[in-house]
């Protein structure tokens, strides 16, 4: 396909109805809701088009001449993995439409704009196969959610904000000069162009690192995350639910899609480096949330936990530890936008969301309770649950080339349940320590509405995750390839010590 | 001779239509100043489409090989026609909401632009030397055009020493290059560069003083803040946009035709580059007054063109030059937007030049706010903006001259930038409206052109590709 197409909707859609939805004059808040969530909705069941993208084959749009002057072009395309992740977006975003409901009462339509062009923009950055575009897009979704945590946010939410743009424009700049070096260097920035260059070692290091710091940072990697709690808790519920839902897959992805094939050679030599940081990740990140009395904070400090585990199947190299990570980015996606729909919508009733302001609320509010529980359940990796089934393809292929990490991060896993469980003791059962939680009514249709879908989709993805893992991992295989190479390349330069003297052993009598 | 006259109508035009605004004003005194506008609009408009000429024509030179006519001019008296014209608009509400004569400030303004088109046009030293003292005298008196505040005066004076200053440095420079060379022709100058006497070097040190004074590059940037705050705010966006475009033209064609690329020359700019970005970025930090952040703002444009200069200077094939104009453009644009949208408030006080007079904006003027979030958005460089594809360009050109070092600072400097450009975005979209704001001007025309920009912002931020053509 090299027309226009279900991408280029899937894009334009929300885009262009945001823009219209801005420019509208006299159209209520109320009915500019409605239809926002309308669009969303059609988006999403558009999107479901992509399913039927085979096992192994992408659908592409484009080239198109955009720039030319620059070797810039259109160009889109979508595998396995894409799919997946636009899907997740196009499903995530009308639910957190229906969450503003409970939270936003002041400069809806403006609310509504923001997440349209949010959701266009995280699309793209799914889709984008010319590094330009790629980098456009990852900005555009940037600014619309500086603005969603900026203006809608809590009381630290200018701050908040300013450290979250600061850190991820740091991180993507450095990417810019990068790049435009290609650009320069090739004259074009079309990633199949890309993938036939032949780069030196030097200028793949400094590349691999310029690309490596913009996704770092928006994954976040450790020493990198200091700016999530602080976004994550400022931002209004459906902005937290985007944050970590899709825009810190798009750091992930970009790892995976870009840095990997691109620069294979300084990849591999980067390996022991994402190993260390994302097992740091994980554990650090696991015992900040195990230490933090503020529900939103310890959700944003078990993302940190549960993004390294991603980190970590990536740069493991093996198939199998990989498609887990695709599959855990998706699987992140669902439990976390669970979690913080539930601390939201406990923040309505409430006005707090500290773990010692509750305690019983089992009694008073069980269809809370067993949502509260499903979502907590599958964060932690319960077998059955969709979490279960990537940290264990993560561990699992992890571990025959690093076993350590592999060891200590499932020491992680350990310290996830410890605190997740504490978090569901606390609030749910024990005394009741707030007197007014009896007055907070359960959970409303509109509520148990947004839940659904996410409930069901951990269960099947638990149950079933065949049909995911065969569109899953042909792709990476793809993208694997050149870093394989280079990984085999690499044992065979350092293995002749060993090889000689096991001959030499062997000629021994 | 007469055949070249019809050739440089750019030039000679708003010449003359600053000769018929002040005869007019002094034969038949008009009641308000619509007539003086009309007429300054007509010459400008004339100005900018008789610029398109050297297109049909071909390039060539006239007045014995002292002003050019090719597309590089063209591009430049274009641009300055077309700010000059946004700006008279701005002139006309701000001056009656000030109650203000304004017809000595069209035909002021006039004045200046046959300077620019001059120095734009300049294949001579000695033209460009006039035409830079034709463009910095009248804006010496329109510094201090609202004459009865203390502070205009002052800024005035202060534009008039450093320019004066910066004039006799350009001057000597001039003198001592001729000196070297035995002609002020950029040909002839050229010929000479290679000899690389004394002489030479330090006549060309001290033009590229006396120049950098006008485009505002650090070290020598300190009347900018000053001048910026006291100068009328459309006054201060025709220098921000125009002054700038046109000492940038005289810049890029020494740096096309005469400056030799030799290591010292190249790394005393460099320097100069480096230092513009960092002390414009570093001194925008911290402002509160927005005309002063502007001011600041431009200085740290200038920095990033610098590095557009030095690639030319490098490779004068290259695409460095159309990527110093398409940069000047999207600035221009930007510039003229800012300060179009701040005439809309007409406060020249301290308070009213404060950033917090502008909070929350955009609950009580969302068109306006937007409006200036686009503007410092594409100042910063966002893309979807047209500033984004305006460093793209530059920074691309700086890889190509094999200029890293460079390149890294303005990446740096600009998250710098993200700073303080994101702090008027902060005030405007994320702090409560603060008290009575006085109401905004009403007025179709200025309207239209804020619409205008904001949109060229946008189109060119989208879909840069045609104007990226027309400018190679």
């Amino acid at each position: 396909m090299n027309e226009l197409g279900m991408l280029t909707a899937l894009i334009a859609l929300p885009l262009v109805g945001g823009i219209l939805l801005a420019l509208l004059p006299g159209l209520r808040p109320e009915p500019a809701r409605i239809l926002t969530f309308a669009l969303m909705l059609v988006t999403f069941l558009l999107s479901l088009a992509l399913l039927a993208i085979p096992a192994g084959s992408s659908w592409n749009e484009g080239p198109f001449p955009w720039v030319p002057r620059f070797g810039i072009s259109y160009l889109l395309g979508a595998d396995g993995i894409a799919a997946l992740l636009i899907l997740l977006t196009t499903l995530l975003a009308p639910l957190v439409l229906l969450a503003s409901y409970g939270h936003v009462h002041d400069r809806i339509r403006q609310h509504c704009v923001l997440l349209l062009l949010m959701e266009a923009g995280v699309i793209g950055v799914f889709c984008a196969l010319d590094l330009v575009l790629f980098y456009v897009f990852f900005e555009m979704s940037l600014i619309p959610l500086y603005f969603l945590v900026g203006i809608y946010g809590g009381a630290r939410r200018v701050y908040a904000a300013f450290k979250f743009v600061i850190f991820t424009m740091a991180g993507s700049l450095l990417m810019l000069l990068g790049i435009l070096y290609l650009i320069h260097k090739t004259g074009s920035a079309a990633y199949p162009d890309l993938l036939r260059v032949s780069l030196s070692a030097t200028e793949q290091f400094y590349l691999f690192w310029a690309f490596a710091a913009a996704f770092a940072v928006k994954v976040p990697l450790v020493p990198f995350h200091t700016w999530l709690p602080d976004a994550h808790v400022e931002a209004p519920t459906g902005g937290s639910v985007i944050l970590a839902g899709v825009t810190l897959k798009m750091g992930t992805y970009g790892l995976l899609r870009f840095a990997l094939p691109l620069f294979p050679a300084a990849a591999v030599d980067a390996v022991p480096w994402f190993l260390a940081l994302s097992v740091i990740g994980i554990l650090y990140g696991a015992l900040l949330a195990w230490a933090q009395r503020d529900m939103k904070k310890l959700i944003a400090y078990s993302s940190i936990s549960h993004m390294g585990f991603v980190v970590l199947g990536l740069f493991a190299l093996t198939g199998t530890a990989t498609s887990g990570a695709v599959l855990q980015m998706v699987n992140h996606g669902i439990a976390t936008g669970a979690l913080f729909l539930l601390v939201g919508m406990l923040y309505e009733r409430a006005h707090r969301r500290g773990l010692d302001d509750f305690g019983g609320l089992a009694q008073t509010m069980p269809v809370f309770s067993v949502f509260l529980v499903l979502a907590t359940l599958s964060s932690i990796g319960l077998p059955g649950l969709n979490g279960f089934v990537g940290e264990f393809l993560i561990l699992l292929g992890t571990f025959r080339d690093h076993p350590v990490a592999a060891a200590l991060a499932s020491l992680g896993v350990l310290l996830g349940a410890i605190y997740m469980l504490g978090l569901l003791k606390a609030v749910l059962f024990g005394p009741v320590r707030n007197h007014r939680s009896a007055a907070y009514s359960d959970l409303t249709i509109r509520e148990v509405s947004m839940l659904c879908p996410l409930v069901i989709l951990m269960f099947w993805i638990g149950l079933f995750p065949g049909p995911l893992l065969r569109r899953i991992e042909p792709c990476v295989n793809q993208m694997l390839e050149a870093p394989q190479l280079e990984l085999s390349r690499h044992r065979e330069e350092a293995s002749p010590v060993p090889r000689t003297a096991t001959l030499r052993d062997g000629s021994q009598p | 001779m007469i055949a070249d006259l019809a050739q440089v109508a750019p030039i000679w035009m708003p010449a003359a239509g600053f000769l018929l605004v002040l005869l007019m004003e002094t034969v038949l005194p008009q009641k308000d100043s619509s007539t003086a506008l009309s007429l300054t609009q007509l010459s400008l408009l004339g100005a900018l489409l008789l610029a398109f000429g050297p297109v049909a024509n071909g390039d060539t030179t006239v007045f014995a090989g002292m002003l050019a006519l090719d597309r590089f001019t063209m591009c430049f008296q274009v641009l300055i026609a077309g700010i000059a014209l946004l700006i008279t608009v701005s002139c006309e509400s701000y001056f009656k909401g000030w109650k203000l004569a304004a017809t000595e400030a069209y035909a002021l303004i006039l004045a200046a632009v046959t300077g620019m088109m001059l120095v734009v046009a300049a294949r001579d030293l000695m033209v460009l030397f006039l035409g830079i003292e034709l463009l910095s005298i009248p804006l010496y008196v329109l510094t201090a055009y609202r004459r009865l505040q203390d502070t205009a005066v002052e800024g005035g004076f202060k534009y008039f020493l450093i320019g004066a200053f910066a004039s006799s440095f350009l001057i000597y420079g001039i003198a001592l290059v001729y000196g070297a060379s035995g002609s002020t022709l950029y040909a002839q100058v050229a010929r000479a560069a290679g000899t690389s006497s004394t002489l030479f070097t330090i006549g060309t040190a001290m033009m590229l003083i006396g120049l950098g004074f006008k485009i505002a590059a650090a070290p020598f940037h300190h009347w900018a803040p000053d001048v910026y705050q006291a100068a009328p705010t459309p006054v201060t966006g025709f220098m921000a946009a125009a002054v700038k475009t046109a000492a940038f033209g005289g810049l890029l064609r020494l740096a096309m035709e005469v400056l030799p690329a030799t290591p010292a020359l190249l790394k005393g700019l460099s320097v100069i580059a480096g230092l513009t970005m960092i002390m414009g970025n570093l001194g925008a930090l911290l402002q509160t007054n927005w005309k002063r952040l502007l001011a600041y703002s431009s200085v740290a444009h200038a920095g990033y063109l610098l590095i557009g200069v030095i690639a030319t200077i490098v490779s004068p094939e290259s695409d460095a030059v159309s990527a110093v104009i398409f940069y000047l453009f999207t600035y221009a644009i930007m510039t003229v937007c800012a300060f179009t949208i701040m005439v809309f408030f007409l406060r020249e006080n301290r308070e009213g030049q404060d950033l917090s007079s502008l909070r929350g904006l955009s609950r009580t003027h969302p068109y306006l706010a937007f409006g200036l979030a686009l503007c410092f958005l594409s100042m910063a460089g966002i893309p979807f903006t047209a500033g984004f594809f305006g460093k793209f360009y530059l920074l691309l050109m700086a890889w190509k001259a094999d200029m890293v070092a460079l390149s890294v600072l303005l990446i740096l400097t600009s998250l710098l930038s993200l700073y303080y450009y994101l702090r008027v975005v902060v005030t405007l979209y994320m702090k409560a409206p603060s008290g009575s704001r006085s109401p905004t001007i009403q007025s179709r025309a200025l309207s239209a052109v804020t619409l205008a920009c904001g949109a060229a912002i946008l189109v060119l931020g989208l879909y840069p590709a045609p104007l990226l053509e027309f400018l190679h």
